[in-house]
């Protein structure tokens, strides 16, 4: 085992995509001794870098996720790209939603092109564009259905093609495959990464499963909760795909199961 | 459904009616009472039929559906677009709410001398009573599919660069669409169940104006008919925007 792989990253070298920057996140409404959602979260993502975000239910991984979207307003500090602060969602930020989000009035290829809606494209190249996601994300033959005659793993595949749609620069990713199956789960983080090398984008996925953080990631930060704080970050210099038995990824799975208790 | 299904349930459909029917007809045929208080379904259809024209039955139903359109047009309409923009605009429902909340309960009969009042006595005031019927039930679904969308939707259109009116066009009334379909079939139930009050209101023409006066001329066969045309206007009218709503939204939606 090499010394430097599964060290705790510090900063990155390359051009940095995301920072975030002495955010902070506090409900007003609520009690003013409770701790805060999150505390003091400092994190870098280099531009194509794949982030995982790990921790238990409540450590605020997809509150902090929703920030960087431009979803929910910090309390403190500040997310920019490209060296720009993020004042709201949309502008090249493509999102996955852990439950179904789809458009349920709206075919798989018609919520496709919804998401390249706002490209300067025609009518035909915008169809076009979906047709060739939808290939991507392995439906070809599904386009014409509706969300509700899907499987939750295709429903899936069509979010990540509708989110690709929007030609994002960053894709972020909340719980993707937390509502499925196991077996569905490991195939889908093989398209995941197979659609990711043919569409190189700067990733933050939520996950509270630490192995597919393990197989996914370049680096994966660890969350604790109450305050929400990022405990530690791990780099992972391993090739993909990655075999879950690798003793790299066998001794980090347990440097991190550390961290979380 | 397969197709055999289908027919084996039309089937006890019908066999249902006619066993009602035929009770009806045995009762009255054989119960003791008297013809002209309790006459079977059969004569008593068949002697109206020719006792009132056909020409004077179609013009009862003509304008009796058409007081009834609208009013639920105009209610429907109103009632969609007020819980629309009050659903969505904090505001605006604020506003509205308790006001609406005051008047529902109020039966849409109640405002009929109000309506003799304000309208007169002419086709508005019996619009008017319809239009309240149809008004409350399009409303308080619509708001409630407003109000009640899953915001995973919402915040997914946001982060396709969706906000303000083109958010709630492109995502909250799509979505919203299955209980403002439950509202408007309500709300067409409701207007044909006060059609006969609003007919009530000096009227001399409407499916409820014949059943009122075939009483006063103690003529039981046609009220019996006009009863029973208004059941099968109901019916097939509401049949008919049932088949136009699942072929809308049955697509994607369990109708």
């Amino acid at each position: 085992m090499s010394g430097l792989t599964g060290a705790p990253a510090t900063g990155d070298a390359a051009r940095p995509k995301i920072e975030v920057v002495g955010l902070a996140k506090r409900y007003a409404d609520v009690d003013a001794a409770q701790p805060a959602v999150l505390e003091r979260i400092d994190l870098t993502v280099a531009e194509n870098e794949f982030v995982s975000l790990v921790g238990r239910s409540g450590c605020g991984k997809t509150t902090l996720l929703n920030i960087i979207a431009g979803l929910i307003a910090p309390s403190a500090g500040e997310v920019r790209v490209d060296g720009k602060a993020v004042t709201g969602p949309g502008g090249g930020k493509g999102m996955v939603f852990q439950q179904q989000a789809l458009f349920p009035w709206l075919t798989a290829l018609q919520n496709v092109e919804f998401g390249a809606r706002t490209r300067a494209l025609s009518p035909a190249a915008r169809r076009r564009e979906a047709e060739q996601l939808i290939d991507l994300v392995g439906l070809a033959g599904y386009a014409e259905r509706y969300p509700a005659a899907l499987s939750g793993g295709m429903q899936q595949r069509v979010a990540i093609a509708r989110a690709l749609a929007l030609d994002p620069q960053i894709l972020l990713m909340d719980e993707p495959f937390g509502a499925l199956d196991e077996i569905t789960r490991i195939d889908m983080q093989h398209e995941l990464l197979r659609v990711w090398s043919s569409r190189r984008k700067t990733v933050v996925f939520v996950t509270h499963s630490i192995s597919e953080a393990l197989m996914l990631s370049d680096r994966v930060a660890v969350m604790r909760a109450h305050p929400g704080v990022i405990a530690a970050e791990f780099r992972i210099d391993l090739p993909r795909p990655r075999q879950r038995t690798h003793a790299e990824i066998v001794a980090l799975h347990d440097r991190i199961w550390r961290h979380l208790n | 459904m397969s197709a055999s299904v289908r027919w084996r349930d039309a089937a006890l459909g019908g066999i249902g009616t006619l066993a009602v029917l035929a009770l009806w007809e045995a009762a009255a045929r054989w119960g003791g009472a008297s013809p002209l208080v309790f006459p079977p379904p059969s004569t008593a259809v068949v002697g109206a039929l020719e006792r009132v024209p056909g020409d004077v039955l179609v013009g009862h139903v003509t304008i009796s559906l058409q007081r009834i359109v609208l009013g639920f047009v105009a209610g429907a309409t109103l009632g969609v677009v007020l819980a629309v923009a009050g659903g969505w605009y904090r505001i605006l429902g604020n506003l509205m709410r308790p006001i609406v909340e005051l008047l529902r309960p109020i039966p849409p009969l109640a405002w009929i001398p109000m309506a003799i009042v304000w309208f007169g006595l002419g086709e508005s005031s019996k619009v008017f009573v319809i239009f309240l019927a149809a008004f409350f039930p399009v409303f308080t679904n619509a708001w409630k599919g407003v109000t009640g969308i899953d915001p995973v939707l919402l915040r997914a259109g946001q982060t396709m660069d969706l906000t303000g009116p083109a958010l709630l066009f492109k995502v909250a009334l799509p979505a919203a669409m299955p209980d403002i379909a439950t509202g408007l079939r309500i709300g067409w139930g409701l207007s044909f169940g006060v059609l006969v009050a609003a007919e009530l209101i000096a009227a001399d023409s409407g499916m409820g104006y014949m059943i009122m006066n075939a009483r006063q001329l103690a003529d039981v066969g046609t009220i019996i008919l006009g009863i029973l045309m208004i059941g099968a206007a109901n019916l097939v009218t509401d049949w008919a925007i049932g088949a136009v709503i699942r072929r809308r939204l049955g697509t994607w939606h369990p109708v």
